[in-house]
């Protein structure tokens, strides 16, 4: 993708493109944003997106899709810098406290943005929510796994079936 | 010689392993579980998640659900690593926690489990207070043999031991990396060394 240091060919006007939820909201942002994610790179280097027409993401809803462009807005500026390279330790420590307010949010959300990351392709968000389900898993037995996410309560047949699983897979466990 | 890339991999601690291309596209997910969304995510970004974590903690999904009870067997990354056992909140002895990693790491990778050549990337991370490093190349010798059975399986870009020893001859090694080459379409054993800057 080219990306240009300051002012492109468009007289430093950026361009923009308008991507529009599977309930039909309608968001305009930066190109350069957009292209973090890799399924929507194709369309807008072919010229897609701009003026009036848009692009549908009938997979991702707009409470999810504000929530991934406001990760893309933050990440594009790093990103068409080609990452670290020039950034500043202050950018990376600022890049680093968004990401993790960003994922300081309800589990409903985190797995909404999961599935939206994974179809958008946007590597670095895929990577950071991932990192987060893991984080909530780490350390926890699979009672306080299943408590804090959320699983239904094990019937009888089921904490049987656990406890026997236990027994079998004894060398992971104690 | 490996490509630079493979390093970049090693190195970035934060994101150690991204998904292989043909795992990537458009992902619907799995019918939905009643009030549990993690199960309901497709097996590839599950896998995903489970790269984040370490070996044993991996394993220790599989009682959580019929749904987890396989799910651990088909990652594409797995992080094995002594450190997980130490200090369990319970009074082990050293020798006691090796033992449970010794046997942890024996029962896991048998091909009936994981089979470290079905996978992208292996780490195996032993500190120095585990000295058997001839125990941590016969898992590797026999992923090896393995893996001469098992043509077309994919293939292992990187495997990496470190702070530890693979030959207890060789104490001054401290990664060593053996890199398949899929145009060969076989492992060479290429062993790239890594001395420590101690020697």
């Amino acid at each position: 993708m080219a990306a240009p240091e300051s002012g492109d060919g468009n007289n430093g006007a950026a361009r923009m493109v308008t991507l529009i939820s599977s309930d039909n909201t309608r968001f305009e942002v930066e190109a350069a944003a957009a292209s973090l994610s890799q399924t929507l790179q194709l369309t807008i280097l072919d010229g897609g997106g701009g003026g009036g027409d848009g692009i549908p993401l009938p997979n991702v809803d707009s409470a999810t899709l504000s929530k991934v462009l406001e990760y893309c807005i933050k990440h594009a500026p790093a990103a068409a810098n080609g990452g670290a390279p020039n950034a500043t330790a202050v950018d990376r420590a600022e890049l680093e406290r968004f990401d993790n307010e960003f994922v300081n949010i309800d589990q409903s959300v985190l797995y909404s943005l999961i599935m939206a990351a994974h179809n958008l392709e946007i590597e670095g968000l895929q990577s950071l929510v991932a990192k987060k389900v893991a984080d909530m898993i780490k350390g926890k037995s699979p009672m306080e796994i299943r408590r804090t996410l959320g699983f239904p309560d094990p019937t009888p047949e089921e904490q049987a079936e656990m406890n026997a699983h236990m027994l079998e897979y004894g060398w992971a466990y104690e | 010689m490996f490509s630079g890339d493979l390093q970049r991999k090693w190195s970035e601690q934060d994101a150690p392993w991204s998904l292989r291309p043909k795992e990537r596209g458009p992902v619907q997910a799995a019918t939905s579980w009643a009030g549990d969304r993690l199960s309901a995510l497709p097996d590839c970004i599950i896998h995903h998640i489970m790269s984040f974590m370490k070996a044993r903690q991996v394993v220790q999904t599989c009682v959580l659900s019929t749904r987890w009870t396989n799910l651990w067997r088909s990652v594409l990354c797995l992080d094995v690593d002594e450190e997980e056992f130490r200090n369990q909140g319970r009074d082990y002895t050293m020798d006691e926690e090796l033992e449970k990693f010794e046997d942890f790491t024996d029962h896991l990778l048998i091909p009936n489990n994981i089979s470290i050549f079905s996978l992208d990337m292996f780490r195996l991370h032993v500190t120095d207070r585990y000295r058997s490093g001839k125990q941590s190349a016969k898992w590797i010798r026999h992923g090896i043999r393995n893996s001469a059975r098992a043509p077309g399986c994919p293939y292992l870009e990187c495997l990496e031991l470190k702070g530890g020893v693979l030959i207890d001859e060789m104490p001054f090694l401290v990664k060593a990396q053996l890199i398949y080459r899929p145009l060969d379409n076989e492992w060479n054993g290429d062993i790239f060394l890594t001395r420590s800057q101690a020697y």
